[in-house]
């Protein structure tokens, strides 16, 4: 055929090429789905979790559409990475590859002795296509994945794919693939090529947002008009880029990558202005689709970086912000076409409902459930055979698995059925996933972004409120299973039980959460076995599954905010839920963050709640220690960035740090070199040296006597400058310095603690203005230009209160006085300040 | 939800849910005994071809993948073979590309098969036709409907020469027995049938008057009615509905002598599939040595859309000196009559691009509309780009003669039993509206459709040029029934 002849992979004499399948998500957005055992009975033996790639998109295995996809992008050897469920992955493989005729139905029964008494985990899929299946089942994330491959040495082709195992594309890769092996001929540092799919940022409407009510709250509304929320877009992401588009968009360098939410500003070194020439776009319109073509040198800088654990947001983010030449390696990005869609079904369940969604609404064309219908005759394969879904009128069922029952006067709407389930009479579905053999008794009815689990059974005429996952795994088996690949959560389960009494009466609390259950009917569950009755009614099965928070909080006080956010991050993952709230929080951040920015550009230097706020949406499980003081500290006065200066590094706390460490026994030169060279390597001035310097005096006097009044303050200052004052002298170069001193006097006044309440009464700051003044540190012409500076500020400020206060004028038109009589000139300037 | 989608959908349903049936049962037998892959019944023909012929199976699962993809219907497809040049910028959906390429890239596919692998009888190679054709309907087939076509018509040219062959081998005692046997069989079934079966229809094809038709391939009148009595006579032994169904029922479907092996078989069926080779090559040489019937000197010419057919029959009109003008409706969403338009100035006709909606205000200065073709359906209707309809109700209102010019190719043995759904595919939205929008929460409750095709009445229809000549709508299922043999009418659905 003339085709075969026109794939990449064959006109060259190099290696077929290959491709890399992670069959693992690395985080809980799926519990307990995840947990429920693939084949056999629900008491699922381990290590036959769910594999997540095994479920289904329109009753299609998302692997198949994965192999799929693969194969016709001309892949020959594939590589199936799997941490949970192997066994279900390789029996899946092995009896559902077109090859395997005629083996389907038998093989539920003799695939157990056949899957241990083979090895070999090599499977010819078809004539084209070898998939090889991978166990590595102690890795828990990408990065370790990605190292143990490397150890095996097995990726030769240049380039591969590398694709998450749930992305759902029509991207047609072969233009991609040569266009990424033509620029790596070129420039070997070109050693990756991330696929970007154009679907807008988040955005809101702030004229239709009141930002009173909660969106959330029943009944439900959708969005404010106006508001623009990405519905591919997990709630914790919010990417935005820097793309180095002078050779246009086919030819886009990533120069920054920051996918962290609720940023107020990012900051790109300045090099690449000059290196690049320069045409650069920020967007936040691109999502990452999770595809990508690497060199095979992408392994070896897993291996080298032995610490990156995730591929986005630690190896491409440090990759594309490296600065120095040699090392760079350049990571380019590819922008789908119009008409090419991709989606991540398994980022969490909303954004799985909105790719099932997007299939069946023809997006993601030629891939549409009725190309998938007829697949069944060849194979004889009953589970992937039917793809259907119904429209009735006023009843809509979407995607309706294999051998399921909707009786009649049901409203089954937005809903996710996978496989012998069975709707009895007048059930009502909104919104909610059933998993294979759920059951969903006469008269229910389960509000939105419910998840009935394996063989769970909701009773008759039973409520089950919004946000509920109900599942059949026991609570400890969960334990077992989860350390078995996800060590964030195993650390928090030791946390006991009594956490778990805490969560549900918090939740009780709450009023929002399903789960109603206080300690007395804790110990009911306990004695009865998994089956939560209330919730579930008196004929149902299953119990509520709780998400528990990630391993950050130790500390008991904060178990409650952190299951908190947990319970909101899960709902935010559930299908229905409205992004407006998750919106309104991350704008609610950023303002705070601006606030602390300004301060900081002060050299304020403390946000501790700041950083709380953070870490509250960074819990699924991403350890990033990203802080919004990071982002703001390494930037000067004016929000520049600072070249040459490490990120997250505070410098003038720094420096004041250096000095409280000193020993007064050792001469003070040594201080001022070890200040000098950390100045040296942070890219520091004198400025900010004094400033540290100062503030380090200050704080000794302060160790000393807790609340000094100012004349005491001022003895023991003139005391501590007699072996300062060297330091001081040599260090301040001009009346720079000597006004960062005053700055940092005045940040320290108007702070908070010890120091402000005894640098800000009244006298005080006069005299240790004067005492400076008179120990030679401070210059009248620096304290002149800093009363001219603060002159224009008013009086409402908290620096101009300080500045007006009557001791410190009558210093500083004593100080006039002094230098008039010195140079004799004339009176003028007395007037303006008496007014 | 628009009636369009939900018929649809509902159609969907009800098959889904009577096929579902009928797989799990035969799954059940298949598995229980396991036989050796025969090629007795179409199923089967994936599995022996894996089994016999693993060479040839790569090439279907090739085929097969690329069908699915929609590589076929890419217009990328160039740009990428001719080795990534840069990228095209144009949309992925572009309509009017030469459909010639996926016809002759299946009869390259078919031919690869058929050719080595190791059928014995006619009847043997009839069934690996058919199941190829079933496998490629199934992968997507039904998309092109060219492609069914394709196999139909290979079917036919194996009966063809199985028939054929039958009559110089007739010098023998033996075989001339055989012959009266034959015939004798035939007759006696025809007259079982008489009462009920010998219908109109029946009697039509039992005596064409296509024989005089000029016609690439030879054809003896004698050879041609034994061929419908053939057919008849199949038809009538089960009745004509079940006709597939009894496929497994009674063995013997084709007549005796297509189950008894000829050597020579082969070097004809390949000669046959060169030849239809040949003919896809001079398709538009053919069509075009009518343009200047057609398009006459100062004519107002509007068309719709992008077709490679229609364009190089105006250009060749043009060639021929002929002074015309061309109005080219621009066919949103894709849009594809910008790039005709350019392509039609370029060979220096004058040509004006106007939007869709201004078809029926210019329609009264046109003298006359030509449309391009997906598909030609037995009743003489046609299955063009989405939006052509309303150019031919247009032309109708003002009488303006609505032609279409079309490769005999296209030409399906179907009837339009689903209206507007006929044969027609709802690709992905994208070229509606983009995929960013829909993160506006009210945008995202919003149905979008995007058809591909439009189904056209016959009567809106005044003349098909074909490769073969021109035709009424009215004479089409004459044409069906010298092109594709009755029985394989509906092998693929």
């Amino acid at each position: 055929m003339g085709k075969s002849s026109n794939d990449p992979s064959d006109n060259k004499h190099e290696q077929p090429l290959q491709a890399v399948l992670i069959a693992d998500t690395f985080d809980n957005a799926w519990h307990p789905i995840t947990l429920e055992s693939y084949h056999g009975d629900a008491d699922g033996a381990k290590g036959k979790e769910r594999p997540l790639v095994l479920c289904p998109l329109n009753n299609v295995p998302l692997l198949k559409h994965s192999i799929d996809f693969l194969q016709g992008a001309g892949v020959r050897e594939l590589f199936l990475i799997s941490t949970a469920g192997s066994d279900s992955l390789e029996q899946y493989l092995s009896s559902h590859s077109p090859n395997a005729q005629h083996s389907n139905n038998n093989n539920n029964h003799n695939s157990n002795h056949r899957a241990s008494s083979t090895s070999v985990n090599k499977i010819i899929w078809s004539s084209k296509l070898t998939i090889t299946l991978l166990r590595f089942s102690d890795c828990t994330n990408i990065g370790d994945a990605l190292r143990e491959l490397d150890r095996r040495n097995v990726i030769k082709s240049d380039p591969f794919i590398l694709m998450q195992g749930d992305v759902i594309t029509n991207v047609d890769l072969r233009e991609v693939l040569v266009t990424h092996a033509d620029r790596k001929k070129r420039d070997g540092s070109a050693i990756m090529t991330v696929l970007l799919s154009e679907v807008g940022g988040w955005g809101i409407d702030v004229e239709h947002d009141e930002g009173g009510d909660n969106p959330n709250a029943p009944p439900s509304t959708f969005g404010c008009e106006g508001n623009f929320f990405p519905p591919l877009r997990s709630s914790t992401d919010d990417l935005l880029l820097a793309l180095d588009t002078t050779r246009g968009m086919d030819e886009a360098r990533i120069l920054l990558w920051d996918n962290h939410p609720s940023k107020s500003n990012a900051s790109i070194p300045t090099s690449f202005f000059v290196e690049n020439s320069s045409n650069i776009t920020l967007t936040r319109n691109l999502l990452d689709i999770g595809l990508d073509i690497c060199s095979p040198d992408v392994l070896a800088r897993f291996s080298d970086e032995f610490d990156y654990r995730e591929l986005r947001s630690q190896f491409v983010a440090n990759c594309v912000s490296e600065e120095e030449i040699g090392l760079q390696s350049r990571i380019f990005g590819y922008v789908l076409r119009r008409g090419e869609y991709a989606g991540r079904p398994l980022g969490d369940m909303r954004r799985y409902h909105t790719v099932c969604m997007d299939v069946l609404r023809r997006w993601c064309y030629p891939l549409v459930p009725d190309n998938y219908h007829n697949r069944g005759s060849e194979g004889s394969k009953v589970e992937d055979a039917v793809a259907n879904y119904v429209c009735e009128r006023h009843y809509v069922y979407r995607d309706v698995g294999p051998n399921c029952r909707v009786m009649d006067h049901c409203s089954v709407i937005d809903s996710h059925l996978w496989g012998d389930v069975l709707i009895e009479e007048g059930a009502k579905l909104n919104g909610v996933i059933v998993c294979e053999g759920g059951i969903v008794r006469k008269g229910a009815v389960v509000e939105r972004g419910c998840v009935i689990g394996k063989g769970c059974i909701v009773g008759e005429g039973v409520t089950l409120k919004e946000f509920t996952r109900i599942t059949m795994v026991a609570e400890v088996e969960e334990e077992d299973d989860f350390s078995g690949f996800d060590e964030s959560t195993s650390e928090e389960e030791s946390s006991s039980e009594e956490e778990d009494d805490d969560e549900e009466e918090e939740q009780d609390g709450d009023e929002k959460e399903a789960n109603v259950t206080n300690g007395k009917e804790g110990e009911t569950i306990a004695e009865k076995g998994i089956t939560d009755y209330k919730i579930v009614g008196p004929d149902g099965r299953g119990r509520v599954w709780t998400p528990s928070p990630p391993d950050e909080y130790d500390s008991e006080d904060e178990d409650d905010a952190a299951q908190e956010a947990a319970v909101e991050l899960m709902k935010s993952q559930s299908i229905g839920y409205d992004m407006t709230l998750v919106y309104r929080k991350w704008k609610e951040l950023q303002m705070e963050e601006d606030d602390n920015f300004s301060e900081e550009g002060r050299g304020s230097d403390d946000d501790d709640d700041n950083m709380d706020m953070d870490d509250e949406w960074d819990n699924d499980g991403i350890v990033d220690n990203y802080t919004n003081n990071v982002a703001a500290s390494h930037l000067d006065e004016e929000g520049m960035l600072i070249t040459g200066r490490q990120k997250g590094v505070d410098v003038i706390k720094e420096l004041r740090d250096i000095c409280m460490e000193h020993e007064t026994s050792s001469p003070v030169e040594n201080l001022r070199i070890e200040l000098n060279s950390f100045k040296f390597s942070q890219n520091a001035t004198y400025a900010d040296c004094c400033k540290g310097a100062i503030m380090a005096v200050i704080d000794k006097i302060l160790e000393k006597s807790e609340s000094p009044s100012p004349a005491k303050l001022v003895s023991s200052l003139k005391k501590m400058l007699e072996y300062w004052g060297p330091l001081f002298q040599s260090i301040c170069m001009g009346s720079e310095e000597e006004r960062a001193i005053i700055h940092a006097l005045e940040i320290m006044a108007l702070g908070t603690g010890k120091a402000a309440s005894v640098l800000g009464t009244e006298p005080a700051f006069r005299f240790v203005l004067q005492t400076l003044h008179d120990q030679e540190i401070l210059n009248e012409d620096a304290l002149f230009e800093w009363a001219t500076e603060r002159k224009e500020e008013g009086r409402d400020t908290p620096r101009g209160k300080l500045f007006f206060q009557k001791p410190t004028q009558d210093f500083l038109q004593w100080l006039e006085e002094e230098s008039d009589e010195e140079s004799e000139s004339g009176d003028d300037d007395d007037d303006d300040d008496s007014d | 939800m628009p009636p369009f989608l939900a018929e649809r959908h509902h159609c969907h349903h009800i098959a889904l849910f009577t096929f579902h049936r009928s797989c799990q049962t035969t799954v059940t037998t298949m598995t229980s005994d396991n036989p050796p892959a025969n090629l007795d019944d179409p199923q089967n023909v994936r599995r022996w071809l894996q089994s016999n012929h693993p060479k040839q199976f790569a090439l279907l699962d090739n085929f097969e993948i690329e069908l699915r993809l929609g590589r076929f219907s890419s217009s990328r497809e160039g740009s990428v073979a001719a080795g990534a040049q840069g990228s095209s910028t144009s949309s992925r959906y572009q309509y009017g590309r030469d459909r010639r390429l996926v016809t002759t890239r299946t009869v390259e596919l078919l031919r690869a098969i058929i050719g080595p692998t190791r059928w014995k009888t006619a009847a043997q190679l009839l069934t690996l036709l058919r199941g190829l054709g079933n496998e490629l309907h199934a992968a997507g087939g039904y998309r092109e409907p060219a492609i069914g076509n394709v196999v139909r018509r290979i079917m036919y040219a194996v009966r063809d020469e199985a028939d054929r062959v039958s009559i110089p081998t007739s010098s023998g005692v033996d075989d001339m027995e055989k012959i009266d046997e034959l015939t004798e069989h035939v007759s006696s079934k025809l007259r079982v049938s008489a009462g009920k079966e010998l219908s109109l229809a029946s009697m039509l094809w039992a005596h064409p008057q296509h024989v005089t038709m000029k016609h690439s391939r030879q054809q003896s009148g004698d050879y041609s009615d034994r061929l419908r009595s053939d057919s008849m006579g199949s038809e009538s032994g089960g009745n004509a509905t079940s006709s597939i169904d009894g496929w497994d029922a009674n063995g013997a479907i084709y007549p005796p002598h297509f189950y008894s092996r000829r050597d020579d078989l082969r070097q004809s069926v390949m000669e046959a599939i060169q030849e239809m080779m040949s003919e896809l090559e001079d398709l538009h040489k053919n069509i075009n040595e009518q343009a200047t019937q057609h398009i006459h000197a100062g004519e107002i010419i509007l068309t719709y859309a992008l077709s490679k057919t229609v364009e190089l029959f105006l250009k060749a009109a043009a060639a021929k000196k002929r002074k015309f003008q061309v109005i080219v409706c621009e066919g949103a969403p894709h849009f594809g009559g910008h790039s005709m338009a350019k392509s039609l100035a370029e060979a220096g006709i004058d040509t004006t691009v106007i939007h869709d909606a201004a078809t029926f205000a210019i329609m009264a200065r046109v003298n006359k509309v030509l449309l391009p073709a997906h598909a030609v359906l037995a009743n003489g209707g046609l299955i063009a780009p989405s939006g052509s309809n309303m150019v031919a109700l247009a032309a109708k209102q003002n009488s303006v003669p609505v032609v279409t010019v079309a490769g005999m190719f296209k030409l399906c043995p179907m009837y339009p039993h689903e209206g507007q759904d006929t044969l027609n595919d709802l690709i992905s939205p994208s070229s509606v509206i983009d995929y960013s929008l829909m993160g506006d929460p009210v945008l995202s409750g919003v149905e979008l459709i995007n058809p591909v095709h439009d189904y056209i009445p016959p009567q809106l229809i005044d003349l098909y040029i074909t490769n073969i000549g021109g035709f009424q709508p009215s004479y089409i299922y004459r044409l069906l029934a010298e092109y594709y043999h009755s029985d394989d009418w509906e092998a693929f659905e």
